[in-house]
């Protein structure tokens, strides 16, 4: 009933919402008061308090940017040099040649971007209308947060694969059949994630004190409860960030995303699997990427919660 | 207890209902029209199929009318004959039904074989540096998706001359020993990702319960170590973990299609793949409205099971 399931992961709620183990009394007082002492978090108490949360950013980083400056640096993904087809990694083709003699580093870099842009972007927009539907049903109540409900159950009865199917059926297979099955199938989860804060908040001092000095709806919202429900959202779009690169590059892999010659890092997989005996790093390069990114963000999604969460601290 | 099975099983047919409604309005959104996605090109030559067509769905009488005979055949299970083979969808449906239900069924197998046994051991000794592999382990599964992993697998079996079939299907009748063999590498791939969320589950669920006052008391009193785990924590502790695998059954779904394309396995994923990508409109509708009917009742069975297992829960 969460990021998984809806993203094309299996449905996991240990790292989503549901706390783990409760800590005995004691350690639950211990970890109290450190956390009362503890000064307010910088990058580099971060990294300093969880070093694995610290090499996913910076794996993910270095993703960024090789998704960013990559192409311009490199060669075209799309050129074709017959003298490089299924050539063996080299000082001129560090990750070797493809089936077409195309360098495979390009096509990486290339295919990273279409794919981390892709996820960025779907995520992204999933955030911003399935945060905005849970703020107004939450505070609206009623028949709005009824119909908020209802539509958000219907998406969630709906497996991604075949949300997808059925999109593509309709849109034939492509980009905005990806993006549309990402963000129809993670809005509700963004909707739940800022509806129940949004109905706490309504009713705290300062948010009546707000609406009672005359202060419009909208300001309410956008000033009062969504700098408290930044945090939860932040997790949840990490979650729905690696959500959305597996389902990218599974529809894509499944040849019902991003068509060729472009490349994405399912559809250069998709590719390389057909030729993985004869020239491994067509397949290794983008399987190997794929899941160093995927595994960053969770990661870092996890580090980051634990971080915020005290009843998931060890220490 | 009778109401909530009522209520429960109301809403899953509520629910199947609404999803065959979406795809009959995504059939008359097809580009092309209603006729040419139910017949193929094959229409342009034939008055008698377009006749026969219009005759069978009432494509000449007002559109509610229409929805009433497509419903109507869709309950008595007939959806059809495919596009590209002219042979009846229903027949297809259920010869390839078996397939999917093995590799899904031994998927979920496989993954309580690995994922509950790891748990519990990591719960026992949580913590610990096998603990803390263990958990590492998880999250490298739950982060590689199964179209990776598999594709991985492929490359590991393929280099190191396992001899083990890396495609194709054998029928178990046509040679058991080689249908095992051809169904080992698909097993695999779903299955492991699954155990990574069994395993998780288990672990937080068994660490909770050893913190139950009931446990302490069980120890308290002298009873033997190994008798507190098995009659006192495991009873209660894997009761998660049942519902866990009924409630990634969408995963399931999804995952093989992905699986069944990559091991060409004629599972229902990859038919249903075939019509969307063949634009055979019969076979896409008719495996949407399967798999969305699949995962709404075993989503109920869960609930029902859940309702079952747990005492404390009335209704």
């Amino acid at each position: 009933m969460t990021a998984g399931k809806a993203a094309g992961r299996p449905a996991d709620p240990i790292a989503r919402d549901a706390p783990a183990a409760p800590p005995t009394g004691r350690r639950r007082t211990l970890q109290l008061e450190e956390r009362a002492v503890r000064p307010r978090g910088s990058v580099w108490s971060f990294a300093r308090r969880s070093p694995i949360g610290a090499v996913s950013a910076l794996t993910l980083l270095a993703a960024l940017a090789a998704a960013l400056i990559g192409p311009w640096l490199g060669g075209d993904p799309l050129a074709t040099d017959p003298l490089a087809v299924f050539a063996s990694p080299s000082a001129e083709y560090p990750m070797g040649g493809d089936y077409l003699g195309r360098s495979v580093l390009d096509r990486l870099l290339a295919g990273l971007r279409v794919s981390l842009a892709l996820a960025v972007v779907a995520a992204l927009l999933s955030a911003v209308i399935g945060a905005f539907l849970g703020l107004v049903a939450g505070y609206a109540g009623g028949g709005v947060d009824e119909a908020v409900g209802r539509l958000t159950d219907v998406l969630f009865a709906f497996p991604t694969l075949l949300l997808a199917l059925l999109v593509a059926m309709v849109l034939g297979p492509g980009i905005t059949g990806i993006i549309v099955t990402i963000v129809a199938s993670t809005i509700p989860i963004f909707a739940r994630v800022a509806r129940g804060p949004t109905l706490s908040v309504r009713g705290t001092e300062y948010a009546i004190a707000a609406r009672v000095g005359g202060a419009s709806p909208a300001r309410v919202l956008f000033r009062h409860v969504l700098p408290n429900i930044t945090t939860p959202l932040l997790i949840q779009l990490a979650f729905t960030l690696s959500g959305a690169l597996i389902a990218e590059s599974g529809l894509s892999f499944l040849g019902l995303g991003v068509q060729p010659p472009r490349p994405s890092l399912g559809s250069l997989l998709n590719d390389g699997r057909t030729y993985m005996e004869l020239a491994p790093w067509t397949m290794l390069a983008p399987a190997l990427t794929l899941a160093a990114a995927i595994l960053a963000i969770n990661l870092l999604g996890d580090e980051l919660q634990a971080l915020i969460d005290p009843r998931l601290r060890r220490r | 207890m009778f109401r909530y099975v009522a209520q429960r099983a109301m809403t899953a047919a509520l629910t199947i209902f609404g999803v065959a409604t979406v795809v009959f309005v995504m059939m008359r959104l097809v580009p092309g029209g209603i006729i040419e996605a139910l017949s193929g090109p094959a229409s342009l030559q034939s008055p008698e199929l377009v006749e026969r067509l219009e005759e069978k769905y009432g494509l000449d009488k007002p559109l509610i009318v229409q929805y009433g005979l497509w419903l109507g055949n869709a309950l008595r299970g007939d959806f059809g004959e495919s596009l590209g083979t002219r042979s009846s969808v229903t027949t297809e449906l259920i010869r390839r039904g078996g397939v999917t239900l093995e590799l899904t069924i031994l998927a979920t197998l496989v993954s309580l074989l690995v994922g509950v046994p790891a748990g519990v051991f990591a719960a026992l000794r949580r913590f610990s540096p096998t603990d803390g592999a263990i958990r590492i382990g998880a999250l490298v599964f739950l982060s590689i998706p199964e179209f990776v992993l598999g594709t991985l697998l492929i490359y590991v079996v393929s280099t190191q001359g396992l001899g083990l079939p890396v495609s194709g299907y054998v029928a178990a009748g046509d040679d058991l020993g080689g249908h095992v063999r051809s169904m080992l590498l698909p097993v695999l791939s779903l299955g492991l990702v699954i155990a990574a969320v069994v395993m998780r589950v288990t672990r937080s669920s068994v660490v909770e319960v050893l913190g139950e006052p009931y446990v302490v008391t069980a120890r308290a009193k002298g009873l033997a170590a190994r008798s507190v785990t098995w009659r006192h924590v495991m009873r209660t502790a894997l009761i998660p973990t049942v519902t866990i695998v009924a409630i990634n059954t969408g995963y399931l779904l999804s995952g093989a299609v992905i699986v069944e394309r990559l091991f060409s396995l004629p599972g229902l994923g990859r038919y249903a793949l075939e019509g969307i990508l063949g634009r055979d409109y019969p076979i896409a509708q008719a495996t949407v409205i399967v798999g969305a009917a699949t995962f709404v009742l075993a989503n109920l069975a869960a609930d029902l099971f859940y309702a079952y297992l747990d005492p404390r829960i009335t209704y």
